[in-house]
Order: C-alpha cells, then structure tokens, then sequence
C-alpha cells in the first residue's frame, strides 16, 4: 500500500482501539442524530410522535445491527474482540470450575508429556552436531572374517593412515584411564589415549590452553594430558594455573596443556583425560587389535567413496600379511548414525508417539465435554446472535474459551514437562544417551510446546464452535427448550470420538502391556550367577609397571588375601571383566583337528579369572569341574568353557577332555605367543557377558595363573549388605599398595539394574503411565458423555419408568448405549494394536508383539474399565423418580 | 429480516463519494439527497449507509468532522479525501464500462 494510505488510516485505527469509549460514543452520537431528524420529518409529515419514532427505527432496520455493522468496519474489530472474548472466557471458566480443572490437567498432562518427551528427541536425534561438518566423520573400524566390525591392529591402522587418499585427518583411539597419584587418595581418572589429530576431527577449542600439536602422538612428545571441564572443576577447583602443571598419572609425569569448554559433548562423556598415543615399538603388530578409529573425510569424498578408496590399501594388507589379515577387511560407517543407538531411537519414537496418542485421547475428550457444554449454553448463543453477534463472531468466541484452556494448560504442562524430563534425566543410567545429546528445555522445545497447543485448540475446539453457533432462534428461545436442536449430529461426533479414544487407549495399553511383560520376564531371567551381596571395582594395573608375569599373578595374589581378611568378606576374585559388561578381551581358536586356518572363523570371549572366581560369582556350573588353585604357571593349561561355546561349537558331544588351540597371550606385549592346547574341563551357565540379546555370548574362562594380564576387577562376595564393606576393602587394597586406584567401585546388583533394567524399567515405567492416563481419560470421556445423555433424558426416563419399565430396564440400556461404543473401540483398536506393536519387537524380550495373552489383558481391563465408567450414570438413570421428572416440566 | 434489494455491489461507495464530491455532507443529509437524486428507485436503507460510511472512512476516502449542522446540533461532516476523488473516478470509469456493455446487450434485438 501507498503510504499517503496509511497516514490516513493507521490514526483511525489506533484511535479506534485506544479511544474507543469515545469511538463509540460518536457513532451513537451519529445514529442518534440521524434517528431525531427522521423523527422530525415523520412528525412534519403528520405522524404522532410514537408513530414517528417507530418508523424511524424501522427505516433503521435494527439499531444494534447497524452499530455492530459499523464497528466491524473499523478493521481493528478482532483485536478489540478477542480481548473482550477473553474477559468473557475467563468468566465462563471460572463459573464452571469443576469442567475448568478437568480440561486444564488434561491438557496440562497431553502437552507436558509431549514436552517432555520430545526435549529428548530434539536433543538425541534432531539437533545438528556440535561439530564441523559432521557429515564427513566417520568411525573406522576393521572387519573381522565374520563381517563383524572389529579394533584395529597399529600396523593395519598406521598403513591406512600413510596411504589413504580420501581422510583428511584420521585419529585412533583407546582406553587412557590413568591412576592420578601424588594425592590423598589415588584416583582412576578415566580417559582416552588418542591421536594427535583426534581434536581436528571432532573440532573443539579449548576454553584453556591448548589441543594436540601435529607430533605430539610421537614417542617422547606424549606426556601432556588435556582434562575435561567437569574434572578441571570438581577436582581441580577450576584453577587457572592449570595449564603447565605435572600431574602423576600411571605413576609418569604429564604436563596439563588444555582444558575443554563446559556443556560440550566432551563435558558429558565418560572421559575425562586426554593423553597423546604414541605406539611403542611393542604396538607395532597386526594381530592384536586393541584401538577404535575416527576420520574425517575430505571434502566432497562420500562415505561410498571412502569405501571404495581404501579396497586397495586393505587388499595389498591382507595380500602381504595373510598369517594376520586373511580375510581381514575395513568397516567405515556415518558418525552421526551409529552414535545414536538404533534401539534407543526406536524407544524415542515409540514413546513419542505415545505421548501424541495420550494428548489425542486428552483432546477427543475436551472436544466431548465442549460440545455437551455447547448444548448448556444454546439459550445463551441463541441470545447473543439474537441481538445482533454473527456466526463467525460466536465461532471466534469460542475459539477464543479454547485458546484460552490450551494457554493455561499448556503453560501447566510446560511446567510439568519440565518436572518430567528433569526426573527423566536424573533415572537414565549414566551414558544411556550419547554424550552429543544435551538434554535441555530449550527454545525449539518451547516452539514446540506452543505449536502443540495451537494444534489442540483446533483438535478440540473446531468441532464444538460449529456445532455450537449452529442455532435455531426459534426453537432455542421457547421457553423450556432443553435445547439439543440439533443432538443428533452432536451425539453422533460425541459417539464417534469416544470409540476413537477408547481405540488409542488399547492400542497404548497393549504397549504398555508388552512391555511390562517383557520386563517381568527379565526380572525372571536366570542370569548365571548370583548378583546379590557382590561387591566389584576395578583395579587397574599399569602395564608400564607389570610386566613381569610373576609379579602380576603374586600382586593379584597379596590383593586377594588382604581383601579376604576383612571381616564380612565370604570369597574374593579377580576377574579380567564382569558379567554384563562385555568379555573385555576375546580371542580367535582352534578346536582340536582343525587346521590353522580356521581359527580364524572362531571367535570367544576369553576372560582370566582367579579359580575363586566361580564361588564368589555365584557362577553356576553344568558340568565338569571349575578351575583349581593348582592349576599353576607350570601346569597342564585348563580352561571351563561357557554353555554357549559348548553349543555352538561341540554341537552335541562332550566338550570334556577336548583341547582348544589359543596363541599365548603376552603380558604388556601387543603380539601373540606360541598356541597353547587348553584342555576342556568344565562347562559353566551362560553368565550374559554381552547383555541378555546376544545370542552366541560365546566365551572360556583360564586362571590368571596361567595367563596372567596386568589389570582386573575385584568381586567381593559378602556376608552383609555389600555397601558396608566399601571403606575396609578400600583400606585393604591401600595395605598392598597405597598408590593402587579404585574405580567403579559398585554392587553386582548395581551393575545389573544399569545394563538390564533400568532403562528397560524407565521406558516401561514411561509407556505404562502414558497408558494409565490414556485408559483414565477414556474412562472419564464415556463416563462424562453418558452422564450428559442421562441427565438430557431424565424426562424419557421417568416416562419409561411410569410405563413400567424396571430398573434393571434402565440400567441395561444405558449401559448398553455406552458399552456399544467401548465395544466397537475395542475392536479397532485391537485391530490397530496388531499393526502397530510390532514396532516395539526390538524393544522387547522374549516377547511376542502379538502376545495374545497382553492383548486378550488389556481388552479385559479396558472393558471393565468402561462398564464402571458406564455404571455410574447408568444408576443415577435408575434412580429417577417418575413423578419428579415429570413434573420437572 | 427481509430487507430491501442490495445496489449493486460496490454502487453504494460509488454514490456516497459522488454526492461527498460535491459538498460535505452529515449522514442524515447523505441519506436525503440519495432520496432526493435518485427518486424510489434506488433504495438505499439507513441501515447500510452507515457501515458503508464507515468503511469509506476506513479506506482514507472520506474523512470526518464534527460541526454545528443548520439546526445547531453537533453532526459527522464527511468529505472527499484526495484519495477518495482518485478512487471516485476510477468507480465511475468501472461504472461507465460496465453500464455500457450491458446496455449494449439489453438493446440487442431479437433474431
């Protein structure tokens, strides 16, 4: 528009709203002076005065009419409207508060579920990295002769790195915890030992200090360390001074030379120690494979490009090398896709669209109790259009109550949201979400928030503005009228809605149901060992400073006995890994027969234990005998195998008395020694190493004595409560060595609470609750939809009671109006609950996702759920007095 | 409510910003001359003047004064804006084209 336009019209339409006492005063002035002078010639012309007046307002044709023609044109009419809307909605709500409360905790649950869940979603799978070009990192691995990925050799990976065209910068990686002596108590800092190029690929400046330089992964330049945010925090008191200091860590020196910024992914990982890797002369190998790898691609080089660029280097290894790279390939995957795990995403999706279903039920429910309102208020919208308020005047005011419950809903459930993904967060597991994911109520949250409670307005709010502008004058004005003109098409949408509810409800249920099936079911499960009154920490040993395999096995040993001195203590082990955490070390074999050539197709986990191990794990065993004391450094190797390695590999006969061919491991040495033949001599229950889904957690247990590695964790089987005996083992290990770090120091239970349960018991905690507010609120929606109609019908009913009709009459049909919907509810929704549960089969264990039993449960608990909803208004209907109920007319 | 047949849309703005055109005018003389001009057959109803009115004040065609009418009441004087003169003639050219081509079809005769 021009702007000569504008100086005309915005005054207008500022004084319009800001001086609109004055505003409409003029334009009464004006009709008023309009209507007089009409009157004046009406009265020239030889009427009476009344005559003259009444012709006037005739000519007029509706003075209220015209006034509210003539505000409308003013253009600001909505603001003015909606304000006015506001006030009058506010005095609509709280005359009615019973029905304010219930739509407020719905919406308030809908949209703070909705809020909560997706602040996770947004931070695990929606935000963009927090580095450069994330697209062209990429996590290298090898793949081993089974197609598995697999660590990566420092031969293998130093050749990749020399002869790659397609990575701009690649980096390895590997454990760098470190103990951090000189202190009071020594500490286990966990870390990483990385290449010096680590930090270009995942770019990340340092809020002090410096990053890696080029060489400093070389040997004599790595003893620098860069420490987290969190750990320069807590334990350094974030002192500036920092950088430059030597700290002992492994018992070498290591000069701070950088800190990394707070809140960054660095901040919420496990590492909290940075330190150069530089390979020693015994790294250089290809057959231990001990280091995981990232790379960033060069520019404009695809991942598929990548893959076909290394095929050749790969190739001429396992050419030159096949005693160790036969079969040998190269695994590169997209970052910012195996970051995220598949079924963490899938419990993000599945509770997403719980949530949605939860705020869909919430929303068919507000729409019912709406429209039965709407029917409450046909006297009052037939008054207000009869003197003079327009269709799409009503629809906005209506509009307007709806915006106006959805915004203090909504602001309710942003709180709640808030509370929900707090407690959330605080009951996720420690690193159950990747340490990229920063879980915060942040503006994109809120954007959210608000365009869910746009969107419920118009879910719940459409149908009853139409239905209830939708006015007859004539017939709402009769005295008497109990409304309902049009209660067919209403009762109708109301009917349609309550199935809809009741469908979702199932579907959510059923979910709901599998899932705490599944849980139950890992409860139960037989896990092997007995986790109870088990005390483990890990004990970590510098490789630096064992060397010598005697030393290792009698420091183990001096451990051992200290530990087992203390009161309390039942059994004492060591252990190379615990259950449930992976079998730390695995190795290829050979059976007996095979050629050499074979062993490189089998795999096992291979854990060193000491032989008390069995007893203080509560481990099981199947058959045979467990190791023995007297299975020394000398002696005949022996080995316990694991129910799964029995099976898989022995399908059938006896393992017993058989041999397996393992290459010696070397203490401290990244190469193999010579095979040994282990004898087979007992068979142990499957102790779930790499969590319950994996199906072949195949592994064999040797006694430290005859493959002695420096490292291990320590169980404690304990005659009391476990937590009791922290502080004396802690003593006990510092008699053997005071410079000895704890870490991880947890119960057994502990452990398997954080690897099986939790996150099982949190998303079924989540999913369960969704659906108990979801069964809750589609039992209020028919419950509320059948008190209405019993209430609308009070006169049929007292009618069909003076005609006879018995109570238990009455009481059938009600019910029966209202089971006819949940029935119907049922059945769609047990028809949606078969197509949709199967997005949960990754979720769940030893779970079907058709489990006919959940389903056939959750249909029962649904229908009864109903019939008591339906009951209550059914008895009120029985309770009518005939007499009462007629004479209400 | 039955009301009297609508102008045609549009024709009552055409008429007011004329009438304005050649004098200010209050509502109620507005509404006298459009009976005086244009006799019983066009009728405009007092009811759609005033949001006609209105809506021309709104555009920034006409604008408003209160002043003393002849009989010394306070009244809305409404004049012609330089953009309500500009709009008038833009409507009464539409005007004149749409009156003659239909006009054009009235008179054709029979075949």
């Amino acid at each position: 528009m021009r702007p000569k336009h504008w100086l005309y019209t915005i005054p207008l339409r500022l004084r319009s709203l800001f001086r609109r006492k004055q505003v409409d005063q003029e334009l009464d002035e004006e009709l008023g002076y309009h209507l007089e002078q009409q009157i004046r010639q009406n009265i020239s012309k030889g009427m009476s005065p009344e005559e003259a007046r009444r012709a006037a307002l005739r000519a007029m044709g509706g003075m209220q009419q015209v006034r509210e023609q003539c505000k409308e044109k003013r253009r600001v009419n909505y603001i003015e409207h909606f304000f006015h809307d506001l006030r009058y909605g506010f005095r609509q709500l709280r005359h009615s508060p019973g029905f304010t409360i219930v739509a407020i905790l719905t919406l308030a649950l809908g949209i703070g579920a909705n809020t909560a869940i997706f602040t996770f979603v947004d931070a695990v799978l929606l935000k963009s990295s927090p580095y450069d070009h994330p697209d062209q990192i990429v996590r290298v691995l090898e793949r081993g002769p089974r197609g598995n990925p697999n660590g990566i050799s420092t031969m293998n990976f130093l050749d990749w790195k020399n002869q790659n065209t397609v990575f701009s910068a690649i980096a390895a990686e590997t454990d760098g915890s470190k103990a951090l002596t000189g202190i009071d108590v020594p500490v286990q800092l966990h870390g990483l030992r990385v290449s010096a190029s680590f930090f270009e690929i995942f770019t990340t400046r340092p809020i002090l200090g410096r990053t890696f330089a080029p060489d400093e992964d070389q040997l004599g330049k790595e003893n620098v360390a860069i420490l987290s945010h969190r750990i320069w925090e807590s334990r350094f008191g974030s002192d500036r001074s920092i950088i430059g200091r030597t700290l002992t860590l492994d018992g070498k020196p290591f000069t701070v030379i950088g800190v990394l910024p707070p809140g960054s992914a660095f901040d919420r990982g496990y590492a909290d120690l940075w330190t150069p890797l530089a390979f020693e002369p015994k790294d250089m190998t290809r057959d231990f494979h001990w280091m995981g790898a990232f790379a960033r691609l060069k520019p404009g080089v695809s991942i598929e490009q990548a893959r076909e660029g290394m095929k050749p280097i790969v190739e001429q290894i396992a050419h030159d090398y096949p005693h160790s790279n036969a079969g040998w390939g190269i695994a590169i995957d997209s970052f910012q896709k195996i970051n995220v795990d598949t079924d963490l995403q899938r419990a993000l999706l599945v509770l997403l669209a719980a949530v949605g279903a939860v705020l869909l039920i919430g929303c068919a429910n507000l729409a019912n109790l709406l429209l039965a309102r709407g029917s409450q208020r046909e006297r009052e919208i037939a008054v207000r259009s009869a003197i003079g308020a327009g269709r799409r005047r009503l629809i906005r005011q209506f509009f307007t109550e709806s915006l106006l419950l959805a915004c203090i809903g909504g602001a309710v459930g942003i709180g709640l949201g808030y509370a929900l993904m707090s407690g959330i967060n605080a009951a996720l597991p420690p690193f159950s979400l990747p340490n990229e994911a920063d879980v915060h109520l942040n503006g994109r949250v809120l954007v959210y928030s608000v365009a869910i409670i746009f969107i419920t307005v118009i879910l719940f709010g459409l149908a009853p503005a139409i239905h209830g502008t939708r006015v007859d004058l004539a017939i709402s004005l009769k005295e008497g009228s109990r409304g309902g003109g049009q209660g067919k098409s209403r009762r109708r949408l109301q009917s349609v809605l309550i199935v809809a509810e009741v469908a979702i409800a199932f579907v959510l249920l059923a979910g709901a149901g599998l899932l705490i099936r599944s849980f139950n079911k890992m409860q139960k499960l037989d896990l092997g060992f007995e986790p109870t009154n088990v005390l483990t920490m890990d004990l970590n040993m510098p490789a630096s400073q064992f060397q010598d395999p005697a030393a290792i096995i009698s420091y183990m040993g001096a451990m051992m006995e200290k530990v087992g001195a203390v009161p309390g203590v039942k059994d004492v082990a060591v252990a190379s890994a615990l259950p449930l955490q992976g079998w730390g070390r695995g190795t290829r074999f050979r059976l007996e027969g095979e050629t050499v050539e074979q062993r490189y197709t089998h795999g096992v986990g291979f854990k060193i234990v000491s032989p008390s191990y069995f007893q203080a794990m509560g481990l099981r065993l199947l058959k045979g005998r467990a190791l023995a004391e007297t299975d020394t450094a000398g002696g005949m190797p022996v080995m316990v195998i694991n129910e799964p390695a029995a099976q898989k590999y022995f399908k059938g006969q006896d393992p017993m008395g058989k041999h397996i061919y393992i290459e010696q491991f070397v203490p401290g040495k990244h190469e193999r020694g010579p095979e040994v033949p282990w004898l087979v001599v007992g068979v142990a229950a499957n102790e779930r190493n790499n969590g319950i889904t994996d199906p072949e957690d195949t592994g064999v247990y040797i006694s430290y004595k005859q493959s002695p590695e420096p490292g291990t964790s320590l169980v404690v089987r304990s005659a009391v409560d476990p937590n009791l005996l922290i502080k004396d083992v802690q003593r006990a290990v510092a008699g053997v060595n005071s410079n000895q770090a704890l870490d991880n120091i947890k119960t057994m239970q502990q452990i398997v609470s954080e690897n099986l349960l939790l996150t099982n018991e949190l998303m079924t905690l989540l999913m369960g609750g969704f659906a108990a507010i979801a069964l809750l609120l589609a039992a209020i929606g028919i419950y509320g939809v059948l008190s209405y109609s019993v209430a609308q019908r009070t006169h049929e009913m007292g009618i069909r009671a003076a005609l006879g009709a018995s109570r238990w009459q009455q009481l059938r049909m009600v019910i029966g109006s209202g089971m006819i919907l949940a029935v119907i509810g049922l059945v769609i929704g047990f028809g949606g609950a078969l197509g949709v549960t199967r997005l949960l089969s990754t979720l769940l264990f030893q779970v079907s996702p058709y489990d006919p039993r959940t389903l056939i449960a959750v249909g029962v608990v649904l229908a009864l759920v109903a019939m008591t909803a339906c009951y209550v208004p059914a008895r009120r209907a029985t309770k009518v007095d005939p007499i009462i109920a007629l004479r209400y007319e | 409510m039955s009301k009297p047949p609508d102008l045609v849309q549009g024709t009552l703005d055409l008429l007011i910003l004329k009438i304005l055109a050649l004098q200010p005018l209050n509502g109620w003389a507005i509404s006298q001359r459009l009976k005086q001009i244009s006799g019983e057959v066009l009728q405009v109803s007092d009811g759609s003047l005033y949001p006609a009115l209105h809506k021309l004040e709104q555009e920034g065609w006409i604008t408003a004064e209160w002043r003393p009418s002849e009989n010394n009441r306070r009244a809305k004087f409404y004049s012609l804006t330089r953009l309500g003169r500009r709009q008038l003639e833009k409507e009464a050219a539409n005007w004149d084209r749409l009156s003659a081509a239909i006009s054009q079809v009235v008179k054709l005769k029979e075949a």
